[in-house]
């Protein structure tokens, strides 16, 4: 997508300035690809506010550029494309839990759709509270002692939310105990459900477990057939992984750019969302190959003119685990932060699945380096390898409220982190709308940021 | 070599056949072995792995199971405290055959763990021997068991997850007859496991009118209900996996069916008219079945919440009896 007429340079921008922008930047996007029609999911961010009621937007300062836009109106425009994919006949799937790879089994079968309904996580931040979703899961018995997860819960019982899946199909295994839990609340649902075993991987022991899982997930891929009344075969799915791929490699380029450069090109929020794409490519997988390329081509362009977002001096971090209050991203960078690198708990969805071997082991392959299914020193050497690949000067990690692993692995993680690269960690945790722990999460990445800024003086 | 079993689905008989030292880790349950854990695990962890971290001695070797999430973070914690070595035991989710199948090969693994570790092989037929002493001993106890009060139960369940056979079936033989227990309400006990901290609890919904008739956690009736039964011919150490695949198994099993219909049979068997859902603070697998359970066991349920603070607190006490009342 290029610009024909002069653009401001990149900057945050607030929701008022956002909702100016989109006319301009609409027919911008408009004229991409030599006048090709205008995107039907592209929409101003105040129309996501009053019909959708994602009133956080309200609150959230955004990246400037086209691309930025086409991004979150692709992601929040999800909903309305799962509700045509039903009016359409097609079958949908919903997927839990494994985070990247039963997804693929889904899009490999024509007129087939898969999404995470635990991505309802964010609907409280994204609502403000408004849809009473934490309220909805609490009576049904799920409450604060659970991670915001607890959500779909209630998205199922409410039906306000996303279409109701076809099947579900749910890994379980070495999961965390909220997301266990969770999944047997939703089997008791009238939704079909099929179990799989993703399991525990001891240190080393991943090779040897590719032949269960594969078979695991050829229970899957036969339960997906069915629904989709075609036998998916290791072609549909080799093609499949092949796009998948070519997904995860706009990826890597992105997050090289973005966690790699000085200024910092895009913004934490916005590449956040671009990881998280990878997860199910906000079902419509040719389309989000089309969102990241433009995104891709946006970083890529403001690399080579040394333009960013973010001061120069930013103090360069890995994340650990995603926010489940989204405008906490822009606090870190206010207080004088930039992403160099992270750990969303998905690492794996992000690298090459291996396309010289049979699909199924590959995926199986793809699915055993879960840092989920670890052990916590496995995540922390994720979390090393990528301080050092983008030069990060800290760690922050990011806990999850209520969630079992964030009981102990921060603890593990920062052990880890000081004694390999003597880096200073910061834990906090995040709630699903900050806004009261929004004072003293400021202050903490300031006195972070201090520390940096001190040790660099010190170097 | 000591040996800690961190989890009941560790076959302590393999364990016992390479010589070793080998005991259940059952936690003390008290509050100063919690509070000892939480330096070590912090604040968010359950208390069972609290207490248990708190109890970490110089020397041991834990082997858990990959059962909830908390229970093997606790093993890394462990491991990584200085104190312990530890390994982990991939114990699957799923009820399927091949799940069972992927058991036996993580207790295959176990096994080639132990002969490294100690430098010598399997022997077969002391691994039979011990199947038949603890077999005996599960059968011992489950024949006891009608005559005792819940809490004499679990001190017995205690007893024999700590001490070898030889020991244990001579208490067995020793235990003098049942000195008859008073009347109460028939009552199924689940959730969390129990620790010794807590037969004090076990008491206090004795002394408040209830009979513990039936115990489905793992330091209760489940832990004795099974059997291991060797086929001719067949390897001891498949068998003894696949037992401890199909004893009646944990809540955190997907789904949990095959758990609900042992305890409904539990407790119809033994004439329950309630349940008493005990889960230890920050334990969800436990705390969070407690509305399934009221369901699914379709008897009336007292669920608590308990830290180990809590075994005979003002709080507890207060609801244990106001449920008796209910119940009455």
């Amino acid at each position: 997508m290029t610009a024909d007429r002069e653009r401001p340079g990149p900057a945050k921008i607030g929701y008022e300035e956002w909702n100016a922008a989109f006319r301009r930047l609409r027919e911008d996007i408009g004229r991409g690809g030599g006048g090709a029609p205008l995107l039907d999911y592209l929409d101003t961010p105040r129309c996501f506010v009053e019909l959708e009621g994602d009133s956080r937007l309200r609150r959230l300062r955004f990246d400037n550029s086209p691309a930025a836009l086409r991004l979150w109106s692709f992601l929040l425009s999800e909903n309305d494309r799962l509700a045509a994919a039903r009016r359409e006949g097609k079958k949908i799937v919903g997927v839990l839990k494994d985070l990247g790879t039963a997804p693929l089994l889904a899009y490999a079968a024509p007129d087939v759709v898969a999404f995470y309904p635990d991505g309802a996580w964010w609907i409280p931040c994204l609502m403000e509270m408004s849809e009473g979703l934490l309220r909805i899961a609490d009576a049904a018995g799920l409450g604060d002692e659970v991670c915001p997860v607890r959500a779909t819960l209630a998205a199922f019982l409410n039906r306000a939310h996303f279409p109701i899946p076809d099947l579900l199909v749910a890994a379980v295994g070495a999961c965390c105990d909220d997301m266990s839990c969770l999944m047997q609340r939703l089997a008791d649902l009238d939704v079909p459900l099929i179990w799989w075993e993703l399991p525990y991987r001891r240190d080393g022991a991943g090779p040897a477990l590719v032949p269960f899982v594969a078979a695991e997930l050829d229970r899957v891929r036969r339960a997906v057939g069915d629904l989709a009344g075609r036998r998916i075969t290791d072609d549909m799915l080799a093609a499949t992984i092949r796009k998948a791929n070519a997904v995860r490699a706009l990826l890597a380029r992105i997050r090289d750019l973005s966690y790699g450069a000085t200024p910092v090109p895009f913004p934490a929020l916005e590449t956040q969302i671009c990881e998280m794409l990878a997860l199910h490519f906000c079902s419509d997988l040719d389309e989000c190959l089309r969102v990241l390329e433009d995104v891709g081509d946006e970083v890529e362009a403001r690399v080579a003119a040394r333009a960013g977002v973010l001061p120069a001096g930013a103090c360069r971090v890995v994340w650990v685990n995603p926010v489940a209050d989204l405008r906490v991203m822009n606090l870190f960078e206010d207080a004088g932060g930039a992403l160099a690198g992270t750990e969303y708990l998905f690492r794996h969805a992000l690298d090459p699945i291996r396309e010289d071997i049979a699909p199924l082991e590959a995926l199986a392959e793809a699915a055993l380096r879960d840092p989920m299914i670890g052990t916590a020193a496995y995540r922390a050497r994720l979390v090393i390898d990528e301080a050092r690949r983008y030069g990060a000067e800290g760690v922050v990690v990011s806990g999850i409220p209520g969630a079992s692993h964030s009981a102990t692995e921060g603890l593990v993680i920062r052990q880890e982190v000081e004694r390999a690269l003597g880096l200073p960690v910061l834990e906090i945790v995040v709630p699903p709308v900050a806004d009261a722990a929004g004072g003293q999460l400021a202050a903490r990445f300031e006195a972070f940021f201090e520390i940096i800024r001190s040790r660099r003086g010190h170097a | 070599m000591a040996v800690r079993a961190a989890c009941s689905h560790v076959p302590r008989e393999l364990l016992e056949a390479f010589g070793l030292d080998a005991s259940r880790l059952i936690p003390p349950g008290t509050v100063e072995s919690e509070s000892r854990g939480e330096a070590r695990s912090g604040a968010a962890a359950c208390s069972w792995c609290k207490s248990a971290l708190g109890s970490l001695e110089s020397g041991d070797i834990w082997i858990g199971g990959a059962t909830c999430d908390q229970m093997r973070r606790a093993l890394e914690l462990a491991g990584r405290a200085g104190g312990a070595e530890s390994y982990v035991v991939g114990v699957p989710k799923t009820r399927t055959p091949e799940a069972e199948e992927l058991f036996v090969r993580e207790v295959e693994a176990l096994a080639a763990e132990l002969a490294r570790r100690t430098g010598r092989g399997l022997d077969r037929d002391a691994l039979r021997r011990i199947v038949e002493a603890r077999d005996r001993l599960r059968a011992q106890m489950r024949r006891v068991r009608r005559g005792l009060s819940g809490s004499e139960f679990t001190a017995l369940v205690h007893l024999e997850e700590r001490l070898p056979a030889g020991e244990m079936e001579n208490i067995l033989d020793r235990l003098p007859p049942p000195a008859g227990r008073p009347a109460g309400i028939p009552v199924l006990v689940s959730g969390s496991p129990t620790t010794p901290g807590e037969l004090g609890w076990f008491r206090l919904l004795e002394r408040a009118g209830l009979d513990v008739v039936a115990d489905a956690t793992c330091t209760g009736d489940r832990s004795v209900d099974f059997v291991v039964e060797i086929a001719a011919g067949e390897e001891p150490l498949r068998a003894l996996a696949r037992a401890y695949f199909r004893r009646p198994p944990c809540l955190f099993s997907r789904p949990n069916d095959e758990f609900y219909a042992y305890a409904g049979r539990l407790a119809a068997g033994r004439g329950a008219r309630a349940v008493v859902w005990r889960s230890v603070r920050g334990c969800d697998i436990c705390g969070l079945e407690a509305p399934r359970a009221e369901r699914l066991l379709g008897l009336p349920l007292l669920a608590l919440d308990m830290s180990y603070a809590d075994t005979d607190s003002i709080r507890v006490r207060t609801r244990v009896e106001a449920f008796a009342e209910r119940l009455r």
